[in-house]
């Protein structure tokens, strides 16, 4: 079945200033209910492009559509109805005496219903884990707390798409887990999540799709297994594959395969190597 | 990518090369005289004076325009603010309701609105030719203890940042769907609360995070400091700073004695 696509873009062009365009004629499609990540160096347009999705940059030349909607027309409030988007920094959104009434901001402004809005904010502090913190100002939490809010205080705007960027950077390996484990399961439930990242563990264990951007440009877009094994591209933008592809990789000679994406598959993949062995 | 916000444009023009304390000096005899002259037409040449100098030193138009930016809504408010309320002196050429526009009215509205942009441009002389180091070197030079000099700079250098800043915290709100664009002027005012409040928590970590960081490297040990760059008061900068006295002083005997520039729009009573 063909899926419609969420974000469409047409020869996107953007400068910040005359000289060097920050994104340079990019054309993509990313399909409804699609995991994606975006990685690429710092500098390399990431966070350019994702700002593109939801309107809050109009392109200097080219179109994009959300779900049809060109966002040069439409309005930042009106696509954060459909576009969800967690910024790098939480102390960028937190402003409430409450991480209640933090979550509970973003429904009330889409103008539902007192009743749909408590509801929705319950969920979220329950689905985050969140609510022994629901009386304290959020402010005050810790970093990993604080930026569970910022992620929670977007997901009960319910967008159809969930753009994420850098959401592990500066979390524990536990507070990482568990973030993860809930945009896996957001994305069952049928939405779309675009991840930026610099972490490509984290990358080859969530994301089914991923783009490769290097100086403004789109070098590779793909199944996840399939950009990990184009060595050429991921060079240029000096970009390297999980460690444990890269091990799989070093013993394809003794029979493993070359695009093992996580832990998990290459214990499998040795455990059936080694019960073949004579 | 996000854009880089600093004044500071480095460069070796003549603004550059001038001894920091004699920009300074330039830049006090400037603010001075247009804040003592009310003339349409000598606030034009302050305004016109203060262009031609920062295109002398090589300053971009992107950092011209943005101070345009910045500065033409308080100006055209102030212009407006003025006709409407202090309105009523010479001939009447226009009236709106209770509201009487004269020629004087407009050219007093005018010199007062052309001042704030005289006096924002006359300190970018200083601040987009003078590095952070050099801005904290002259002050403590003229006497100032090199604590405050150095929170002035520091004050001065996170301006743009914080406008960065703000930005950032606008964009993150707007994408919760917060309406920046909808009501009165006072809805208004209050939709910016979600905006205002990160401002602030951000400002004070900043704050905290780097004044731990200047500890840490060791600011404060009760030492005599010593000096990288030191300031060199050249020939050169001696006779600008004569200059400099010397037309400021001669202004200042115009503007007193022969009520040159009070008027709006005649140069002399």
């Amino acid at each position: 079945m063909n899926s419609p696509a969420c974000v469409r873009t047409e020869e996107l062009t953007f400068h910040y200033d005359e000289e060097i365009p920050a994104l340079n004629g990019i054309t993509i499609e990313i399909p409804d209910n699609t995991y994606l990540a975006i990685v690429g160096q710092n500098g390399s347009g990431k966070t350019t492009l994702v700002k593109h999705f939801n309107g809050l940059l109009k392109p200097t030349t080219g179109q994009v559509w959300v779900y049809g909607q060109d966002t040069r027309t439409t309005p930042v409030s009106q696509l954060a109805k459909t576009v969800g988007y967690v910024f790098q920094n939480p102390d960028h959104q937190i402003f409430c005496a409450s991480t209640r009434e933090e979550i509970s901001f973003g429904p009330r402004n889409l103008g539902l219903d007192a009743e749909e809005v408590r509801a929705r904010t319950e969920e979220a502090l329950k689905i985050f884990d969140l609510a022994q913190y629901a009386e304290i100002p959020p402010a005050v939490l810790g970093f990993g707390l604080r930026r569970k809010v910022s992620v929670a205080a977007v997901y009960a705007m319910r967008p159809q798409v969930l753009i994420l960027d850098e959401p592990t950077a500066g979390l524990d390996w536990r507070s990482t887990c568990d973030l993860m484990q809930l945009t896996d399961d957001l994305h069952r439930q049928g939405h779309t999540i675009i991840l930026v990242s610099h972490d490509m563990r984290i990358v080859a264990e969530h994301a089914h799709e991923t783009l490769v951007m290097h100086e403004g440009r789109v070098l590779a877009q793909g199944p996840t297994r399939g950009v990990f094994q184009r060595a050429d591209e991921l060079r240029r933008a000096q970009i390297a594959p999980p460690q444990i592809t890269q091990l799989g990789r070093r013993l394809s000679n003794w029979g493993l395969t070359s695009d093992l994406l996580t832990v998990s598959e290459f214990s499998e993949a040795y455990k059936r190597l080694y019960r073949a062995q004579p | 990518m996000s854009p880089i916000y600093d004044l500071y444009q480095p460069g070796k023009s003549w603004l550059h090369r001038l001894d920091p304390r004699t920009k300074l000096l330039l830049v006090v005899s400037g603010c001075t005289l247009s804040l003592l002259f009310s003339n349409l037409w000598v606030m034009l040449g302050l305004l016109i004076w203060a262009h031609l100098s920062l295109w002398s030193a090589g300053t971009t138009g992107g950092k011209v325009a943005a101070i345009w930016k910045a500065t033409l809504p308080t100006m055209v408010m102030i212009w407006v603010f003025w006709v409407a309320l202090y309105g009523g002196q010479g001939q009447v050429i226009y009236s709106l309701g209770p509201v009487d526009v004269t020629t004087y009215d407009l050219a007093q509205g005018g010199a007062a609105a052309l001042r704030m942009g005289a006096l924002a441009f006359i300190v970018m002389l200083w601040l987009f030719t003078t590095d952070q180091a050099t801005l904290v070197r002259s002050l403590v030079a003229l006497g100032l203890p090199y604590e405050w000099g150095l929170t002035l700079a520091i004050a001065l250098r996170y301006l743009p940042t914080m406008a960065g800043v703000f930005r950032m915290i606008s964009d993150a709100q707007q994408a919760r769907a917060l309406d920046l664009t909808k009501g009165n002027l006072i809805k208004r005012a209050r939709a910016h609360l979600p905006i205002i409040v990160p401002m602030l928590i951000t400002a004070l970590r900043t704050a905290e995070n780097l004044s731990r960081a200047m500890e840490s490297r060791a600011l404060g040990t009760p030492r005599r400091r010593t000096y990288l760059r030191h300031l060199r008061f050249r020939p050169a900068d001696l006779a600008w700073t004569i200059s400099i006295i010397t037309i400021t002083a001669l202004l200042l005997w115009a503007r007193f004695a022969l009520g040159f520039g009070t008027h709006p729009l005649r140069l002399l009573r």
